[in-house]
């Protein structure tokens, strides 16, 4: 059970400032939804918070421990990553992969011991990935792909789970899936887990907290809706930039354009994907949420 | 394919088997039962004295480099393969051959004739062209902190037709000496005595063995390098090893052979093929394939038109390319496509 915090973090590509100043905190158990538009630098943050990305300034600790000063092996043993691609087309077997989780333990010259051999199995039992063991990885549909990184992720027994955009191109009941699999990696071994999000559905539904990044920064972040199918409607209006929300409520989206203003709320019917859709060049400019609401 | 071990001594035991009978077969034919009994010195009393010396100082030094050198190039195949996530990578992707050329060519052209732990002054220059064009390619593609896999294959490809570009001009204004710089860009194992074999084979095991020990490692960078990354792995300390130990590998190939294409090539694919992709097996697997691959391909470039020769490399392309091309039409073959 460990704590990750990110202090003042900062991040520029040559001439771009990407993420500028960004604080957060996370307890061990908790999931965090990153949200935001293509770009925003979501999945700049999480390379920025597991240093495959190394930052222009700001610190980030493990349990008050700053991990620029572990070795890459110990940090593998804290922070396990899931990148938004990996290369499918290798003939590897989901067993080969799921070993690979023991890298940051058994090194990358020795031979895995009885130990890892039995957490490879846990994480493949708990994954729901027994039958497949033998399986190419490239005869994996989507979803049995992803519960195999997930397995990958528990094998490395890291404390802290970095998971940019887990359900892309998964069909809903993939994402179900891969996302009750996420919970219940949190939940039952106190993992602190981050991960990107364009459903706000599913946002609500599985984070314990969201955070909005846009302006290079967290421009929201807050406790999910307390009853998400209850409290959000679809209001939408081209004139008004400020629509009263429900009071507890906690995240306003705004989508604008540089000419006009539009304001369009978050609904089960109006899925991020569907708000991206509306026009390229829109962005999100405002939202206010109370900061100080109790956790769920 | 899910029993590697198997597969890797039955090829091992095939090996054993075709260097004996390349023992015996040749522009003197000696027979099989004698080459036998000679290693094992049970008869080699039957055989006469230039029997004798044409096995001993002839044969099985060339053998044992063909061995060797085709070792060497399919392991170092497998490395590069893995590095670059790209099965069309071969040990000369990062300009080994071309370096190696360039040395040549410049030894030829000035005459150059020293000896070094048992290389001519030919082979030396191939093995400092090779690696001196292996380090440029490294150095260009890290340059400005950028370095990826791609950079340095991108880089591989553009230096080396620089470097190609720069040998044909040289053999253009040299074309009196055309015949002996071709004749060793097309391979031969042809005159490699037990010095050559003592100083290819060092080079060889050490860079197989750092290639094998690198199999984990190699087994993660399949996956993408944020993947390996997320494992643990220093992926600038892992290409610097990559390309050293293939480096080395290819290296002491061509020092003592020339240019051999396709072996390098080939040889991951079809060892894919047997046993997958898990580099622990696949790495020995593909160097014993290679070692197999060239043996035949000695064994026929020298036989055929006895007692002339063909160049190796002649060989190895021509009957190679559509045996590669029947593995890969087989539903074995076409999944080994994948690295």
């Amino acid at each position: 059970m460990k704590s990750l915090e990110a202090r003042e973090l900062t991040f520029s590509y040559t001439h771009q400032r990407i993420l500028d100043r960004i604080s957060l905190e996370l307890q061990p158990g908790e999931v965090m939804v990153l949200l935001g538009a293509n770009g925003a630098g979501k999945t700049t943050l999480l390379q920025a918070l597991c240093r495959q990305l190394q930052p222009d300034a700001g610190t980030v600790l493990i349990d008050k421990q700053d991990i620029s000063n572990l070795a890459r092996s110990e940090l593998a043993r804290e922070i396990a990553f899931m990148p938004q691609h990996e290369n499918r087309h290798s003939q590897l077997r989901v067993i080969d992969v799921v070993s690979l989780g023991r890298a940051p333990y058994c090194g990358w010259w020795l031979p895995m011991t009885g130990k890892d051999l039995e957490v490879v199995e846990q994480a493949l039992n708990s994954s729901g990935l027994c039958d497949l063991r033998t399986r190419r990885i490239t005869e994996l549909s989507g979803g049995e792909w992803r519960r195999m990184i997930l397995a990958r992720a528990l094998a490395q027994q890291a404390h802290i789970l970095l998971l940019d955009e887990p359900t892309a191109g998964l069909d809903l009941k993939y994402q179900i899936e891969v996302l009750t699999l996420v919970q219940r990696m949190a939940i039952e071994s106190q993992r602190v887990v981050v991960l990107t999000l364009h459903d706000l559905h599913h946002a609500s539904l599985f984070g314990d907290r969201l955070a909005l990044l846009s302006d290079h920064g967290l421009s929201a972040i807050g406790p999910r809706p307390l009853n998400p199918s209850r409290r959000i409607q679809a209001t939408r209006s081209l004139r008004r930039c400020s629509i009263s929300p429900w009071r507890d409520f906690p995240v306003r989206w705004y989508i604008a354009s540089s000419t006009r203003a539009m304001a369009c709320w978050g609904t089960e019917r109006m899925s991020w994907n569907g708000m991206e859709r509306l026009r390229r060049g829109w962005m999100i400019f405002s939202i206010s949420c109370p900061r100080d609401l109790p956790r769920r | 394919m899910n029993r590697p071990l198997p597969v890797l001594v039955l090829l091992s035991v095939l090996l054993f088997v075709l260097a004996l009978i390349s023992l015996a077969i040749g522009a003197v034919s000696i027979p099989l039962s004698s080459t036998v009994g000679l290693l094992f010195g049970t008869n080699g009393a039957a055989l006469s004295e230039t029997e004798t010396a044409i096995l001993t100082q002839l044969r099985l030094p060339r053998i044992l480099t063909a061995c060797l050198v085709g070792g060497s190039l399919g392991a170092a195949g497998v490395g590069f393969q893995g590095l670059f996530r790209n099965p069309l990578a071969d040990p000369y992707v990062i300009g080994a051959s071309s370096g190696a050329g360039l040395g040549v060519t410049l030894a030829v052209i000035v005459g150059f004739h020293g000896t070094l732990l048992g290389f001519s002054g030919i082979s030396l220059a191939a093995l400092i062209g090779s690696v001196l064009a292996v380090i440029a390619v490294y150095g260009i593609g890290s340059l400005g902190g950028q370095g990826s896999t791609l950079s340095l294959l991108l880089a591989g490809v553009a230096l080396s037709s620089m470097i190609n570009a720069v040998v044909s001009l040289l053999m253009f204004m040299n074309d009196e000496k055309i015949v002996v710089i071709f004749g060793w860009l097309m391979g031969s194992l042809a005159g490699n005595d037990w010095q050559v074999v003592q100083a290819t084979t060092a080079s060889s095991v050490v860079g197989c063995g750092l290639l094998w020990s690198m199999s984990r490692p190699l087994d993660a960078n399949l996956l993408g390098e944020a993947a390996a990354q997320s494992l643990g792995l220093h992926t600038v300390k892992f290409r610097i090893l990559i390309v050293t130990a293939a480096g080395i590998a290819t290296a002491a190939a061509v020092s003592a052979a020339g240019i051999i294409g396709f072996v390098g090539l080939i040889a991951p694919h079809i060892a894919r093929a047997f046993v997958g992709p898990r580099h622990a097996w696949l790495t020995p697997t593909s160097a014993v394939v290679g070692a197999v691959v060239l043996l035949v391909a000695d064994g026929i470039a020298r036989t055929v038109v006895a007692p002339a020769e063909l160049p190796v490399g002649i060989v190895t392309a021509l009957l190679g390319c559509p045996f590669f091309l029947f593995l890969l039409k087989s539903r074995h073959g076409a999944a080994s496509l994948r690295t």
